[in-house]
């Protein structure tokens, strides 16, 4: 009776085994692939999110068109405080109130552009965090999605920065018109000596007596030849952050001093595993971070 | 003699009902094994037409919106021609949409009063569904060889595209 008991059904018993375990492995398999899927499914849903908010900080060319204000700006008020000195080293009165009266616009005049300058990144930021969250509030509508018993949702946006991409300068060319001023520029090491664009991160100011205004240029693709540079998706180590304005659902204060030229936005989705019971467990939580790039300065700026 | 004839046959049919577990064990475990390679297969050729509509829309976007279902046609064909085996008859399904939601807008010249084109950003986004046949080997001789299981996927990207002034 006993040798009966340990021989009849042992094989039905270790086939039945290996039917299970391949089974097993092979859905334990699936349910990896399918992590492994929603993870690109994420990334290109952000891609998607990141090209598409790069593509509202430069409509219409207003970025350029600030760097070129800027430019105008700083060039009226050097020839307007060159036309004082001789003035003065002329000792020419009738004209010195008049040249002074110049410089005083000039000088107002870059105020406002500077006023325009912050408005705008005010704008840009109030734009972006808008799609922001009117993308969040779509996300939460649609639900999840749930198959072979896991469960996704669209990525949610954990954080948003706004910045510039490394090693890419203003659109603004350095021009031969005022010698003075281009000598003085290349000098200080405002302008790129090889591109003669002017560069992003300084502060390029006038000699002397206007050192103490502020001319601050944006980084944007410059326009070559016939070609301007559009939205583009680029590789996150490009990336300076000028401030983050978005984290864990809740807008920042962070203030940002230039306008910026490209975003990042990073994501977290969740995996959940729905089991029998209806009752959730967290699977993994799929991070991803996308960056953009805003379309470059266009003809008219240059 | 009665004993031992007993034992033999006794032993004779363990050895028996093992060798008939064992075969039949074995035959479950072959139509098993080939359901999840059937299985495996569609959720491989599925996956890879999702990954092939992604691009293909990439692709799509990238340019003169005009132009975006030759380029995702031709971005097809690459995959096509690069794949082989069971999963290689990706099909584009006409038409590539292109929803351009704003474009530069003319302008009169003073000059000579004509209408030129500003250039500018063109903003929108290109959704392109691409479809794919999978020949899977048991199903295969179930739904007969001229009929392929076939699936869509269907994607979304933003254009990424300036038009060059006139």
């Amino acid at each position: 009776m006993t040798g009966n008991r340990q021989t009849r059904g042992n094989m039905i018993f270790l086939v039945s085994l290996a039917i299970g375990l391949v089974v097993a492995i092979a859905v334990v398999g699936l349910m990896f692939n399918r992590v492994l899927l929603e993870r690109t499914r994420a990334q290109f849903a952000l891609d998607s999110l990141a090209l598409t908010l790069a593509s509202k900080i430069n409509p219409g060319d207003r970025v350029g068109q600030i760097n070129g204000l800027e430019e105008s700006s700083r060039e009226l008020v050097f020839t307007t405080r060159q036309a004082v000195n001789a003035c003065s080293s002329q000792e020419l009165e009738g004209f010195t109130r008049l040249s002074n009266l110049l410089l005083d616009e000039a000088r107002s005049g870059h105020d406002l552009v500077e006023k325009e300058r912050r408005n705008q990144i005010a704008i840009i930021r109030k734009e972006v965090l808008e799609a922001v969250h009117s993308y969040e509030t779509k996300r939460e509508e649609n639900g999840a999605m749930s198959f072979m018993s896991i469960k996704t949702n669209d990525p949610k946006v954990v954080r948003v920065d706004l910045g510039r991409i490394k090693n890419v300068d203003s659109n603004i060319e350095s021009l031969d018109a005022i010698p003075e001023l281009c000598q003085f520029d290349r000098l200080n090491g405002y302008v790129d000596s090889r591109s003669r664009l002017f560069k992003c991160d300084v502060n390029a100011k006038l000699p002397y007596a206007d050192a103490d205004l502020y001319f601050r240029f944006c980084a944007l693709p410059a326009f070559v030849g016939k070609t301007c540079s559009p939205p583009r998706n680029t590789n996150f180590d490009a990336f300076k952050s000028f401030g983050r304005i978005f984290v864990n659902g809740v807008d920042t204060s962070e203030a940002c001093d230039d306008i910026p030229d490209a975003i990042q936005i990073t994501t977290n989705m969740d995996v959940d595993m729905a089991d029998v019971a209806r009752k959730q467990s967290s699977l993994a939580t799929l991070s991803a971070v996308s960056t953009s790039v805003c379309s470059g300065a266009a003809s008219e700026s240059e | 003699m009665i004993i031992c004839s007993r034992l033999t046959l006794l032993c004779r049919r363990r050895e028996g009902a093992s060798l008939v577990e064992v075969t039949v064990g074995s035959v479950v475990l072959f139509f098993v094994v080939i359901i999840l390679v059937d299985l495996g297969l569609l959720i491989y050729g599925v996956s890879l037409n999702d990954a092939v509509c992604r691009d293909a829309a990439r692709k799509s976007a990238s340019g003169n919106p005009i132009n975006a279902e030759q380029r995702a046609l031709l971005f097809v064909d690459q995959m096509n021609s690069r794949n082989s085996g069971f999963v290689s008859h990706f099909r584009l399904v006409p038409p590539v949409k292109a929803e351009i939601t704003s474009q530069p807008k003319l302008r009169r010249n003073p000059e000579n009063d004509q209408l030129v084109n500003p250039g500018g950003l063109v903003t929108g986004s290109v959704t392109v569904t691409t479809e794919v046949e999978i020949k899977p080997l048991a199903l295969q001789f179930v739904l007969g060889r001229n009929s392929p299981l076939r699936f869509q996927s269907k994607q979304s990207f933003p254009i990424s595209y300036v038009q060059p002034p006139d």
